[in-house]
């Protein structure tokens, strides 16, 4: 290995396919994707699915194919949860879309990141931008979840639902990389990795690359070392603080958890609900405690400090039996 | 002396015009704007005597006051009902009627919706003078305000008129207190006459002299004491009732002393008691929440007593121990891991290759990997700025 090799780049971009062949997964969504290249005519879409099964991919795929060696001036990439209000949206889309493609005639294309993260009033808002500009640009718009994207724009949008990348998928992912990279890793570290990454192939990339400045041989133990440094079990540790009566503790940790990803209270009662279930306490507390969360989740909605809520929920898990 | 128990504050209001110093201008124009039933809005620094002046003129014209102030009902039906009637009104005994809308800064631009446009509108309905204080009249929303009323400046006080107007106090109450002294605490008083009085009264109740020293020991702990006393009675008393204006002598509204609350409850409370005070917080602020979408200002009622009463009653029996109470850091730390959080969105984007992706998924799915190998192998280094990495390895 020559010094060379630390050219300093995560693989997630080094490795990211860059046309519809190298696609692992997917083959329907590609074909039906590559199809509305060829024929030049790519209408609105809306993207679902979980995180790194390739949504950003295919949408740079999809400009990189249509727009050739131009690509970066045609495209645009925004990010509705940063840019902090549709006003800025708006802003950004209407400068770029007010000009021509350039080099060609077709419409540019805009990638909405996060689009589930806007509020039901700034989609109203994002929708008439649609319309607006559907003759310069169209507008690729990926969410987690589908659902929480308002009818009107579902319908102006051709829909594609991903999945997560199969256990197969993400296994070919690894082997390509490790014959690139000269990584030794056996069958059994392979599975362990592609469990671990749950059908992101962000994630497994991540964890490979990590290693990978560990060491070159791949262990099993060295994996699963990495995943829980990367995504320590916070919340179990915030809930078992509080289980056992050192409330003050508990909520100082909630709090740097809460800041620290940027997390709402929404999506903490999310991941305590789902917590309560791994706590050594009896099985009718834990019942309890999930009632407890809706109840929470309730007052949320109503109230005005979430976090007044979540300390009220965390007070109830001082109750739990052992 | 039978009115020692009076508050210095209270007890050296101002009682007529010419007891008030450093602001004879001002004075003058209130005077004329009174006089001639002119709307008028008073600006400067806290504790620079604009509500008193207006005390004070109204005693010497013979005048009553109808006040209303910050911690009033201010969208458009509270102010209606309040002073719509009584504006139109001739007074009974007295000889004229002054309007005080006290801290008009008060009314935020949202949740006293409609606040602003009916003070205009009964301004220019009333049939006596209208007197509005505020702090910082230049804010947006006053421009209709402005415009309909004459604006008086109240300047920031000098040492030397408060230093002036404490020694009066300090011969009333045989304070033995140097020059020196007194112009320390007038200095630390930043021309807040108000602040000043309380400072003297705290160093010189009980004691006949005041040395250099006591008045190291005063700062803006003063104000916290009255809080965490307010505090400690709520904690600590088996009577609820008495505790229900636990808050009413503290200078802080409603939202700063639930912050308190939450902050130190869990210092006094345990178990079932923790829990039942945090289920009155949280319906305390579910109140709150209702508040700022309906706008129903009586709502404050059931705030209040669920941060005082509901609190105390949470507890089975009397806590025992004393227990220091911290001030809550919680909207400090937001603030500050806002700024943490965008300064490490900033160094994700530096890395080499354009990144791809919403910068949530970023910090959540690749942060932790990038610094995981910075900081085990030296050579992933990701072509970073040295104070990036390190900022990032930390």
């Amino acid at each position: 290995m020559t010094e060379q090799q630390a050219d300093h780049q995560l693989w997630i971009e080094k490795y990211r396919p860059q046309t519809f062949a190298e696609v692992k997964g997917h083959t329907e969504i590609t074909k039906r994707l590559q199809a509305f290249v060829e024929q030049k005519n790519i209408p609105h879409l809306l993207f679902s699915g979980p995180a790194g099964v390739g949504k950003t991919t295919l949408s740079l795929i999809i400009a990189k194919t249509l727009f050739g060696d131009n690509w970066h001036h045609n495209f645009l990439e925004l990010n509705a949860s940063d840019s902090r209000g549709i006003e800025v949206i708006r802003e950004t889309v209407k400068d770029f879309a007010r000009t021509k493609a350039l080099g060609t005639e077709l419409p540019k294309i805009i990638l909405l990141d996060e689009c589930d993260a806007l509020t039901k009033e700034a989609q109203q808002a994002l929708r008439r931008t649609m319309e607006t500009y559907t003759r310069t640009a169209r507008f690729i718009l990926s969410a987690n979840f589908s659902s929480k994207i308002i009818d009107p724009i579902q319908s102006r949008c051709t829909i594609f639902r991903f999945k997560p990348l199969s256990q197969e998928d993400i296994k070919n992912i690894i082997m390509n990389i490790s014959k690139r990279e000269g990584l030794k890793i056996d069958d059994k570290t392979i599975a362990a990795v592609s469990t671990v990454s749950k059908g992101d192939a962000r994630r497994a990339e991540n964890i490979l690359q990590s290693c990978s400045a560990i060491s070159k041989t791949i262990t099993e133990k060295l994996v699963y070392e990495i995943v829980s440094a990367a995504h320590p079990e916070e919340m179990k540790e915030v809930l078992q603080l509080a289980v056992q009566g050192s409330f003050i503790q508990a909520r100082d940790k909630l709090l740097d958890v809460m800041l620290k990803h940027g997390l709402s209270g929404e999506e903490i009662v999310k991941q305590i609900q789902e917590t309560v279930w791994d706590l050594s306490i009896t099985d009718q507390a834990k019942m309890q405690l999930i009632e407890k969360c809706g109840e929470i989740e309730f007052r949320m909605v109503e109230g005005s400090d979430e976090f007044i809520q979540l300390e009220a929920l965390l007070a109830s898990f001082v109750l739990a039996k052992k | 002396m039978t009115t020692v128990n009076l508050p210095f504050i209270d007890k050296y209001k101002p009682k007529t015009l010419q007891q008030i110093q450093g602001q004879s201008l001002a004075l003058q124009e209130l005077r004329t704007a009174v006089v001639s039933k002119k709307p008028a809005l008073l600006y400067g620094p806290v504790g620079s005597g604009k509500t008193a002046s207006v005390y004070a003129l109204a005693n010497d014209l013979g005048y009553e006051i109808i006040e209303i102030n910050a911690s009033d009902v201010r969208n458009k039906d509270a102010i209606n009902s309040i002073i719509g009637s009584s504006l139109q009104q001739m007074s009974l005994f007295a000889k004229g009627k002054i309007i005080l809308v006290d801290e008009v800064d008060g009314i935020a631009g949202n949740s006293d919706r409609g606040g602003v446009p009916a003070l205009v509108e009964l301004i220019s309905a009333a049939k006596q003078a209208v007197v509005m204080t505020a702090n910082d009249p230049w804010d947006s929303k006053f421009t209709p305000l402005r415009k309909v009323s004459r604006l008086i400046e109240f300047v920031s006080l000098s040492p030397q008129v408060i230093v002036s107007f404490l020694q009066q106090i300090c011969q009333q109450e045989k304070i033995q207190a140097s020059e020196d002294v007194l112009k320390k605490i007038a200095r630390k008083a930043n021309g807040d006459l108000r602040s000043a009085i309380l400072d003297l009264e705290s160093l010189g109740r009980g004691t006949l002299t005041i040395a250099a020293d006591d008045v190291a020991l005063l700062d803006d702990r003063l104000r916290e004491q009255s809080m965490t006393d307010a505090l400690r009675l709520v904690f600590k008393s088996t009577k609820p009732q008495e505790t229900l204006q636990a808050f009413e002598r503290v200078d802080a509204d409603l939202s700063e002393v639930q912050l308190w609350v939450e902050e130190n409850l869990p210092r006094e409370y345990t178990g079932q008691d923790l829990y039942q005070g945090f289920t009155s917080l949280s319906k305390a602020d579910v109140f709150n929440g209702r508040i700022l979408r309906w706008q129903h200002w009586r709502f404050l009622v059931y705030i209040n007593t669920l941060l005082t009463a509901g609190i105390s009653l949470a507890k089975q029996e009397k806590t025992p121990g004393f227990v220091e109470y911290k001030r809550n850091s919680r909207i400090l730390r937001y603030w500050m891991a806002k700024q943490k959080r965008l300064k490490l969105q900033g160094i994700l984007q530096q890395l080499p290759g354009t990144m791809h992706g919403s910068s949530r998924q970023l910090m959540k799915e690749v942060l932790p990997y990038v610094r995981f190998m910075a900081r085990k192998n030296k050579q992933f280094s990701f072509g970073l700025e040295k104070e990036d990495l390190l900022y990032l390895v930390k």
